[in-house]
């Protein structure tokens, strides 16, 4: 980054000009009690909530509890120095961080300072982090599909611009990378997409923002890192701050993706902060408005209308779950709040299964109104028959051999869809592959390929149609419809692919 | 600080009763002298001691404060009789901010760096009184550590005119990245 000579003469030029010249006035207080990195101030009569306030040393702060004759305030950085009668000043800024395209491709802290040692954020405007939601009257309902490139993402939980899809799990299955690779497939589109990391390990984080970069992923993406080692107000802040970034994108008309990984921790440093602050703890020691604190960040992610630009701001926020209890209070408060959840499964990632996702639990309240008339021909019918399947499958293992053939033929298929929905992490595939590739098993053609055969038929597969029937692809990826003769198309390809391919 | 919303209690209590008898001054001095009696340990810890009765404890204010009036000696026995002596000194100092409301007068600390001169003064407590539209009081301060210039503060409020001050946002804006320079 190079500072201009000029620039910096016209500044100084400027402050002589104006020495001496405007008084400000600002509210003071008095610290009258600093621990665990809260401060109850004496004074500050005149302060607004979330108004950032200056401790000595540089150190801010965030008014948040604003009491009869006191200011429970809480210290975003270090606070070993704040002790008791020092002065605080109000700086008449209610919280805000910077918004707009400079933050593409950078690495930023929740008060959008860089992380990632590229230099400044230049940055032309700001955006204050608590904002209202979007109201009715310049809503719009999903109507535009968000793909994830994921075969078991877009063709049995789709997801729209606009929506809100919780993505459950315990630890360990997937619920990252699945958000990851739904970022990455975002590459050479208009999306936006914004990684918000609350309360990880940095290391963690650190790697993500490496596969993201060799993915070549950041080039559309912004990172907002609250580690496991920012104080508590700090990775509070962290997701509304994203949400401010996705609705400068959203309002400018141009479509947002927003990843809260994750509102579990999001919600223990809340806690933190809450208790604290000595407000009263109420289940499992959250406070009372821990449903708001998420059901307002959510309802932030919203699609418009088009007389309001048409933008959307899509979120998906992970839940981390204890032992697989979906029945915690976090968890189901995030549950009610969204527009549908993926419940990523242990037994099924043990299993070999990946992604593993459990399509029984899984929904999508409003995806499929935004899925292409091609993938809901193909896929409308799979989430149900796989999640028959399951229950079929279980029944069957005592064996096989008394069952009617019909059961037994849905049997054979879902075995063959199982393993269809198996998906190496960062390999995405478009649309029209995956609309291809559902044809191909809707249609039959896959019932005589052995199922632990499924895997590799369906990477000749896509080799094979790309060199063989690329105009039919690229007719369903431009229409967005599978016509009759491009069934037919895809039937012969079949045909002469199984011909020549070595199973 | 939890004594302080219980202590504005009092002083309320208290305004009003002076406020209805015309007898806000008398009330001043009487509180004062309460507040500096209680300064005293010994009297303190007689009257916080739960092992001392309550007659012997109004007993002892009798004797120790003589002159105040009648009333102001019924506010110590209800202070001991609610256990809360330990607000006096509060109570007193919030029946002054009220007093000061009432009579639209403002404390104010001016901090220069030289003493002012009458001239100086009588500028600043006009200039204060505008801004914060009372009568001001001013207690000055020289504090050579800020250079030049005036810091006052009034109430809550804190008018910071020193040079320390604008050199230091000076230091701030020229360390910041040029983007941000020109915004602002």
């Amino acid at each position: 980054m190079a500072i201009r000579g000029q620039d910096i003469a016209s500044v100084i030029k400027r402050q002589i000009e104006e020495f001496g010249g405007e008084l400000t006035l600002v509210d003071v207080g008095t610290v009258v009690e600093a621990a665990d990195g809260v401060a109850t101030i004496h004074g500050l009569s005149d302060v607004r909530s979330m108004e950032l306030l200056q401790f000595p040393g540089g150190t801010l702060g965030m008014a948040l509890n604003l009491e009869e004759d006191s200011v429970g305030a809480v210290i975003l950085g270090e606070f070993a120095h704040i002790k008791e009668g020092d002065e605080v000043r109000s700086t008449g800024r209610i919280v805000e961080v910077p918004v707009g395209d400079a933050l593409i491709g950078r690495v930023v802290d929740p008060l959008g300072r860089p992380l990632d040692g590229k230099g400044p954020i230049n940055a032309t405007e700001t955006s204050p982090v608590e904002q209202v939601a979007p109201n009715v009257v310049v809503r719009k309902s999903v109507s535009t599909p968000m793909q994830f490139g994921l075969k078991v993402v877009d063709g049995l939980i789709p997801v729209g611009r606009g929506q809100r899809e919780l993505i459950i799990g315990d630890r360990n299955t997937g619920k990252t990378s699945m958000c990851i690779d739904a970022i990455i497939n975002q590459k050479g589109g208009d999306v936006v997409a914004i990684y918000v990391a609350i309360g990880q390990k940095v290391g963690k984080v650190a790697a993500t923002v490496a596969t993201l970069e060799a993915h070549g992923a950041m080039d559309h993406t912004i990172v907002i890192s609250a580690s496991a080692s920012d104080p508590a107000p700090v990775q509070y802040l962290a997701p509304y701050a994203g949400a401010a970034m996705a609705e400068k994108v959203m309002y400018s008309g141009k479509d947002a993706l927003i990843v809260y990984d994750d509102l579990t921790k999001h919600a223990w440093a809340y806690r933190q902060m809450s208790l604290l602050l000595r407000r009263p703890p109420g289940r499992e020691a959250y406070p009372g408005d821990v449903f708001y604190l998420h059901s307002r960040l959510l309802e932030r992610s919203a699609r418009l209308d088009d007389e309001h630009g048409g933008g959307s701001s899509t979120a998906l926020p992970i839940i981390e779950t204890q032992a697989g209890d979906v029945s915690a209070y976090v968890p189901t408060n995030v549950i009610s709040i969204t527009d549908g959840q993926i419940y990523l499964e242990p037994e099924l990632f043990n299993a070999g299964i990946r992604p593993a996702l459990n399509a029984g639990l899984s929904v999508s309240r409003v995806g499929s109104a935004a899925q292409t008339k091609a993938m809901k021909g193909v896929a409308g019918r799979l989430k149900g028959e796989l999640a028959q399947y399951r229950e079929l499958a279980t029944f069957a293992q005592f064996g096989t051999d008394d069952l009617d053939p019909a059961t037994r033929r849905q049997l054979e298929r879902g075995q063959r869809a199982t393993e269809l929905m198996k998906q190496v992490e960062v390999n995405p595939l478009t649309m029209e592959q995956q609309v291809s590739i559902f044809y191909l098993l809707g249609s039959g053609t896959l019932d005589d390929i052995p199922p632990a055969s499924i895997v590799n038929f369906e990477r000749g597969w896509h080799e094979y149609a790309a060199a063989n029937v690329p105009n039919v692809l690229k007719g369903i990826a431009d229409s967005g419809e599978l016509s009759d003769e491009a069934g037919k198309a895809l039937d012969e390809a079949a045909v002469g692919y199984k011909s020549t391919a070595q199973l | 600080m939890a004594g302080r919303p219980t202590a504005r209690r009092y002083a309320q209590a208290v305004f009003q009763i002076a406020l209805e008898n015309d007898a806000l001054d008398q009330w001043s001095s009487d509180l004062d002298q309460i507040a500096e009696a209680l300064g005293d340990s010994d009297f303190f810890a007689f009257l916080e001691a739960p092992q001392v009765p309550e007659r012997v404890k109004l007993q002892g204010i009798d004797t120790v404060l003589v002159g105040v009036s009648g009333l102001a000696r019924n506010l110590v026995g209800v202070l001991v009789d609610h256990r809360s002596v330990r607000f006096a000194v509060n109570v007193r100092d919030q029946y002054g901010a009220l007093l000061d409301r009432h009579r639209g007068v403002a404390r104010a600390t001016v901090t220069t760096a030289l003493p002012l001169t009458d001239e100086q003064r009588g500028r600043v407590r006009d200039l204060l009184g505008e801004l914060v539209g009372a009568k001001v009081d001013a207690t000055e301060d020289v504090d050579p550590q800020i250079v030049g210039g005036i810091i006052a503060r009034v109430g809550d409020h804190l008018i910071d005119g020193s040079v320390t001050t604008k050199l230091r946002n000076m230091k701030n804006a020229l360390a910041r990245p040029p983007a941000q320079l020109k915004r602002d």
